[in-house]
């Protein structure tokens, strides 16, 4: 069955918006900054997106190592597998798209991917980015909070620390049900629910801390 | 080992002809303009779209590549430029490193490494400045250090000498 499509979301959600505010991005940049004068250490970064040039010019002034897995439309376009053993498939695929650097990573950045995602396939997710996470790896994204959403994930570029660029690549949108970071949580076990902001875009930035 | 001064002798002037009609190559040149090399000359060799190579590359003035290279490429303190139709699947070492073909394997930049839209990266990049232009892709990790630049070069010498 075809997704019910709806009309173009408002513009809040287009290429021409305004910069979203990112309060818990802000303050994640701000504990790094911190930790960096006491331990000398710049953060290591997953981002899970696509290479940005006003990305890489903010990371590297203030990241010390950097992935660019580019694989959220990899990871959207997971489905679960037709097979006596899904998980196995799974785990195998996402070795492929998440390729083990031996790395373990302060940030990983999901963007708007986590609406994309078939909930079942988080479970999964969880367990292959264990392996690059330390005891304090936060995960950063954002959800909608509407019940339509585009059918691509956005395009995201930060400006700085308190202002990332979203640019969606199609105005058609999709009617969901939309999750909420303790939902986000139920699938990740092994994070924590830190902290989330309702923005004024129609998006929720959250940050989910390793437990 | 193979020398990229002998190479620039054997090349054909109807060869070099081909890359300087290109009108992308001269852009590149022209964007990056001058570049000089180690022995202070502006002159770049080349590596033209016809000529695949397999094996390691070393060579002390700037280089432009608009071929396939397999291996290993060290450029020492000078320039290498990956033409638009440069395919390269190697670990490379130079002072700057430009992009505008495509490109798996190590990168590492003593001074810089850029990615121009025309580019696309797959792999490690370490240099202490990367940039990067609207269009290029990339996939991989990127060190900002520059003591672990070194250190790899060094990690890398050592296992080539242990396999020969």
């Amino acid at each position: 069955m075809f997704p019910q499509l709806q009309p173009a979301l408002s513009d809040y959600y287009s290429d021409n918006a305004e910069p979203l505010k990112t309060r818990i991005f802000d303050s994640i940049w701000e504990t790094f900054h911190q930790q960096d004068t006491t331990c000398a250490r710049k953060p290591e970064i997953l981002d899970l997106g696509s290479a940005q040039p006003d990305s890489f010019n903010f990371y590297s002034q203030h990241a010390g190592y950097l992935t660019i897995a580019d694989c959220i439309d990899s990871l959207t376009n997971l489905t679960w597998p037709d097979e006596d053993s899904p998980n196995q498939s799974l785990h195998a695929a996402l070795e492929k798209i998440i390729p083990n650097t031996g790395k373990q990573y302060d940030l990983v950045l999901c963007w708007d991917s986590f609406n994309f995602i078939n909930p079942k396939i988080l479970p999964f997710i969880h367990d292959h980015l264990l392996q690059f996470c330390s005891n304090k790896t936060l995960i950063h994204g954002f959800l909608f909070t509407s019940e339509n959403r585009p059918i691509h994930p956005a395009v995201f570029k930060i400006l700085d620390a308190c202002q990332i660029q979203h640019a969606v690549t199609t105005n058609k949108t999709i009617r969901h049900t939309p999750l909420t970071p303790l939902a986000i949580n139920k699938y990740m076990p092994n994070f924590r629910y830190a902290r989330s902001v309702l923005m004024r875009s129609g998006l929720q930035e959250f940050v989910l801390t390793r437990k | 080992m193979f020398d990229i001064n002998e190479m620039k002798k054997n090349v054909s002037d109807k060869f070099t002809k081909n890359i300087e009609s290109k009108p992308e190559s001269r852009q590149v040149l022209k964007q990056d303009a001058p570049v000089k090399n180690t022995q202070g000359s502006n002159q770049l060799a080349s590596i033209g779209p016809s000529i695949h190579f397999k094996g390691e590359l070393t060579g002390e003035e700037g280089l432009i590549i608009d071929g396939q290279v397999e291996g290993t490429i060290d450029l020492k303190g000078n320039q290498l430029i990956i033409g638009n139709n440069g395919k390269i699947k190697a670990d490379v070492f130079a002072q700057t490193i430009i992009v505008n073909g495509s490109l798996t394997g190590e990168l590492h930049g003593k001074e810089r490494v850029h990615i121009s839209k025309t580019g696309k990266v797959q792999g490690n990049i370490f240099s202490p400045r990367v940039s990067l232009e609207d269009g290029a892709k990339f996939k991989g990790s990127i060190d900002m250090s520059e003591t672990k630049h070194e250190k790899t070069r060094q990690n890398i010498q050592d296992n080539q000498l242990k396999r020969a």
